[in-house]
């Protein structure tokens, strides 16, 4: 069973669009195009996310709950506006 | 080249790409383009006057138009509506202001003179030894760089200062969290930051008539044979021609340079960076902006907007009259319940709330909205805290997620005309917080624009809200593991609607309440 849910309402521009482009090539290509922006668009995801974590990995190591919140509110104030 | 004046605007003989500087009372207020900015009018080409500048034409001005060599084209006194007094285009506090080349007014620096933009000058310098006590390679960079290479000093027309540093790292993810880590060590100075993307952000500095100055850092890298400098150039640059830095003199201050200069401005300006153009305005080839809009940006989606909106009323008051949705949170939650107020705007409900006991964040990407109310909070011990929250940047989601976790007691969040206002990425965000807020049971309470029931969507004056889909929010709202208690669509009036619709007919909205159960 696959999970693809694809409906093609209009079959007669689809026939167009097989008779230009065989190999739906420029279908293959709009959904190239969205995956490579969605992996780019990961790039700023997880430079957040490092670093949250490398600043408040260090107090949690250390056991020290008090030093993590400490550096929780200064990790917040600084994020700027 | 056979120019007129009237009160509409500008008339050319003939639409050439020369630049005109247009002067009220001897004073530069504007550059065009005739090829850029004429249209083609009853048979002549008119260049009418700016949008922002119109609000300003009152009264009497000696107007001038000259050439690039400083030739007068033109010249008429102008009467612009029943005003008698003289055409002021200045701001609140009396300063000059230009038409700049997007259209909008700032402060240039030919209005200021030495002395008043030594603290700029001043910023620029400490700036760049902060950076280069990192390790890095900083220099002063576009109309900065340009004026310092071209005059040894800032351009007249430019309003605010830039620099930029060539990174060690090549990959995207390893310069936006060094762009994060040098931010805080700035703040950690003293400097006051807002975040333009991964890789840019903004330092505003205070020029001594107090007029705020931009001082943008521009994060820079080698990728592939290319130099990506945010927030515009991604071209073929060889490494030798940035480093080792050589120096340029800025104001009278010998500054770091990069090694070969004239390469970075011809890939800044192009070939003709040597000329002064006060109509430039960068327009980055689409394949360019993309790659950087995927890599870097999406955390300042409407900002600008939402900025503008609330800038004239600053330091003005609204009504205090709360709206409906702060009455429902009120009636429903427990006395001293901590209310979180997302997208506060002007702040009307967070003071409404506060007064009734509740103690309340309010929170808003935009500090315009309730800057009226920073000072009045504190003097009149209110239980407020008002505070930047960009719901566009994971990091401040999850710090504040993280600091509303702690609150003790019962805790709700409010969201009015917030979800119909942001990014897909700004709502899965408030997902994020109240999921981590109200992780252990508590409201959320939405309000959202939604189309009239059995109507179509409507189109708003302000292009800064819109309707949503009340299945699309419900659908949201259940992913994030909440269970929609209440879903009601109103007609709203006039103290409830943020804007009116574009056709004048009635706005309405859906007031939701989402309840989380204890994980």
């Amino acid at each position: 069973m696959s999970d693809s849910q694809e409906t093609n309402p209009r079959p007669f521009r689809s026939g167009l669009r097989r008779l230009y482009d065989p190999r739906g090539l420029g279908e293959r290509l709009a959904r190239l195009e969205a995956e490579v922006d969605e992996l780019q668009q990961l790039n700023l995801r997880l430079a957040e996310l490092t670093d949250v974590v490398q600043e408040l990995l260090l107090p949690l190591a250390r056991q020290d709950p008090d030093q993590a919140v400490e550096l929780l509110e200064r990790y917040r104030e600084e994020l700027g506006t | 080249m056979r120019v007129s004046l009237d009160e509409e605007g500008v008339v050319l003989g003939a639409r050439d790409d020369e630049v005109l500087d247009v002067l009220f009372d001897g004073r530069r207020i504007w550059s065009f383009r005739g090829s850029k900015a004429a249209e083609r009018v009853a048979g002549s080409w008119r260049v009418p006057w700016p949008h922002d500048l119109r609000g300003f034409l009152h009264g009497v001005a000696l107007v001038t138009v000259r050439d690039a060599s400083g030739g007068v084209l033109a010249e008429a006194e102008l009467r612009f509506g029943d005003g008698d007094g003289r055409v002021a285009v200045t701001d609140p506090q009396g300063l000059p202001l230009t038409i700049d080349p997007g259209g909008r007014l700032v402060t240039t620096f030919d209005a200021s003179d030495a002395e008043q933009l030594r603290p700029l000058v001043d910023a620029i310098e400490t700036v760049l030894a902060k950076l280069t006590g990192l390790g890095l390679d900083a220099f002063p960079a576009y109309g900065t760089l340009l004026g310092a290479v071209r005059d040894g000093k800032l351009i007249g027309h430019d309003n605010d200062a830039d620099v930029a540093y060539l990174s060690r790292h090549t990959h995207p993810v390893d310069v936006i969290r060094e762009s994060f880590r040098i931010q805080r060590l700035l703040h950690r100075d003293g400097l006051e930051i807002s975040r333009y993307s991964g890789g840019a952000f903004k330092v505003t500095v205070r020029d001594s008539e107090g007029v705020p100055r931009g001082l943008d850092v521009f994060a820079g890298f080698l990728y592939d044979g290319r130099l990506v400098l945010l927030g515009e150039i991604f071209a073929p640059f060889e490494e030798s021609w940035l480093r080792p830095l050589g120096t340029v003199d800025l104001e009278g201050r010998p500054l770091p340079a990069p090694a070969e200069p004239d390469r970075l401005l011809a890939a800044m300006y192009g070939p003709s960076w040597r000329v002064p153009d006060p109509t430039f305005k960068f327009e980055t080839g689409e394949a360019i902006r993309h790659r950087l809009d995927m890599w870097f940006r999406g955390t300042r989606t409407y900002r600008n907007g939402w900025d503008r909106r609330y800038s004239t009323s600053r330091h003005r008051g609204p009504k205090r009259k709360p709206h409906e949705l702060a009455r429902i949170l009120h009636r429903a939650e427990p006395q001293g319940t901590t209310v979180v107020d997302v997208g506060c705007g002007r702040g009307q409900d967070v003071v409404w709330l506060a007064l009734r006991g509740h103690q309340v964040f309010g929170l808003d990407f935009s500090g315009n909205g309730y800057a009226h109310l920073r000072d009045r909070a504190a003097e009149e011990g209110w239980s407020v805290q008002l505070a930047d929250l960009n719901l566009l940047e994971l990091r401040h989601t999850l710090a504040w997620g993280a600091r509303l976790a702690r609150v003790d007691g019962p805790r709700a969040l409010i969201a009015r005309q917030l979800l119909n206002a942001t990014t897909g990425r700004g709502r899965e965000n408030l997902w994020r917080l109240a999921r981590m807020t109200l992780g252990d049971g508590g409201r959320l309470y939405a309000e959202f624009l939604v189309a009239p029931p059995h109507g179509p969507p409507r189109r708003y004056v302000d292009p800064l809200v819109w309707d949503l889909d009340p299945a699309l929010v419900e659908s949201e709202a259940v992913a994030a593991g909440a269970r929609v208690t209440r879903a009601e669509t109103v007609e709203l009036d006039e103290h409830e609607r943020p804007c009116r619709t574009e056709d004048g007919a009635p706005a309405y909205s859906c007031r939701m309440v989402m309840e989380w159960a204890r994980e």
